[in-house]
């Protein structure tokens, strides 16, 4: 029975509408680049990228790999979904949620299998990749922009998961750390906004 | 640590004070309301004193107890008083927030003036339990916005840099008279938390 509660909670909680966030910039360089450039002013979508890039590098070289393989698969498909589908929705809260669970692992030091850094990257890739895509539909944009943006997300875990796995240092160690106590703080704060104001985390 | 480590920490903590207090006019016209919304996250936390007295404490405090409280009570703060913010959104009371927030910088300044050493299982639960008061008292001043993620990380970043700015300052601890001078800031954060204090209860 408690369980059952717990379900419709957590399923209203992931489904409570927020508006979206429907703009892109305009590079002047064409959809390609006005994808990218949108991943890079879309808070949202950039903070839960790197948080989840820390998280899955945190892993090692095995998890890196994987990170920088599933992430961009996960966005493409579900953001492709966002973009040739009717479907709507925001997962604001899932999303602060993810940064609350991931940031706060990162800032714990928890170590987890590939496996798992895996599936975290194929679902929180898949959710904002799907996020991202209703975008680009409002915005009237097309696959090209979608894949415009990917590029950008294969970019951003390459670039991370390189640094992370490369600099073994303890102070670069603590300064992971230190990020992912930010990520799981904003998250926990972006929470309270949206339960308690019911705030847009899009933007 | 040399000397040189010391002038780039103390450098380095000019900058997050520089960062901290960054102009958000500067920014008016580009991209506005994102930036905006930083910005305002960002001096959020700096817009009284009570909290920036405490916060550098925290730094000044773990730059006295060393590794790894030096970096692990930073880790946690942010963390609690984004949880205390979370409560205050929620519209869930704290009793004696004001109290609360004044407590910490007497009882943070009395470590440091008396070079109390506790151990981290008593320090990490401490300092948590301060963040709370001052992340509900945060809380309950924030309005509905629309720009939540961009304004929480500005709050969560300047928390951040007056952090490291109390670790910065606590660098002196290795010079010669060091120490003596960073008891002293305890005192001084000791009275600061004083006159919070009877603030609160006037």
């Amino acid at each position: 029975m408690r369980r059952s509660a717990g379900g419709v909670l957590l399923a209203v909680a992931l489904c409570a509408p927020t508006p979206s966030y429907a703009h892109l910039v305009n590079s002047g360089l064409g959809p390609f680049y006005d994808g990218a450039l949108h991943l890079m002013l879309t808070p949202m979508d950039l903070v839960g990228l790197v948080t989840l890039s820390l998280f899955a590098s945190s892993q090692g070289a095995q998890a890196g790999r994987l990170l920088v393989i599933v992430t961009p698969i996960a966005w493409f498909l579900a953001g492709a979904v966002g973009v040739y589908s009717q479907m709507t929705g925001s997962f604001a809260i899932a999303n602060a949620g993810a940064l609350v669970l991931l940031g706060g692992s990162i800032a714990l030091g928890l170590k987890t299998s590939s496996t798992v850094a895996a599936v975290a990257a194929a679902v929180f890739g898949g959710l904002l990749g799907f996020q991202s895509g209703v975008e680009l539909r409002a915005a009237d944009a097309d696959w090209v922009a979608l894949i415009g943006t990917v590029a950008a997300v294969l970019t951003v875990t390459i670039l991370i998961s390189a640094l992370v796995i490369s600099y073994t240092a303890f102070t670069f160690q603590v300064v992971q750390r230190v990020l992912g106590s930010w990520a799981a703080a904003t998250g926990l704060l972006s929470l309270g906004w949206i339960v308690g104001s019911g705030a847009n985390l899009a933007g | 640590m040399t000397k040189l480590h010391v002038c780039r920490l103390l450098l380095a903590s000019g900058i997050c004070a520089a960062v901290v207090h960054f102009p958000e006019a500067a920014f008016a016209h580009v991209e506005g309301e994102a930036v905006s919304g930083f910005f305002s996250g960002l001096s959020h936390p700096i817009g009284g004193w009570d909290h920036i007295l405490a916060m550098i404490a925290v730094g000044l405090w773990g730059a006295l107890l060393g590794p790894p409280a030096l970096w692990i009570l930073p880790i946690a703060f942010p963390i609690a008083m984004a949880a205390g913010g979370m409560l205050g959104l929620f519209g869930i009371p704290l009793p004696w927030v004001e109290i609360g927030i004044a407590v910490s910088s007497i009882v943070l300044g009395l470590l440091i003036l008396t070079n109390m050493r506790l151990s981290l299982a008593a320090a990490i639960p401490l300092v948590m339990i301060f963040a709370l008061f001052h992340g509900h008292a945060h809380g309950t001043e924030l309005s509905p916005r629309a720009d939540a993620v961009l304004y929480s990380l500005g709050f969560v970043v300047a928390t951040g840099l007056l952090h490291m700015l109390g670790i910065g300052i606590g660098a002196v601890d290795k010079l010669p008279m060091g120490r003596t001078a960073l008891r002293a800031l305890g005192g001084g954060v000791l009275l600061g938390g004083t006159y919070f204090l009877i603030g609160a209860f006037a």
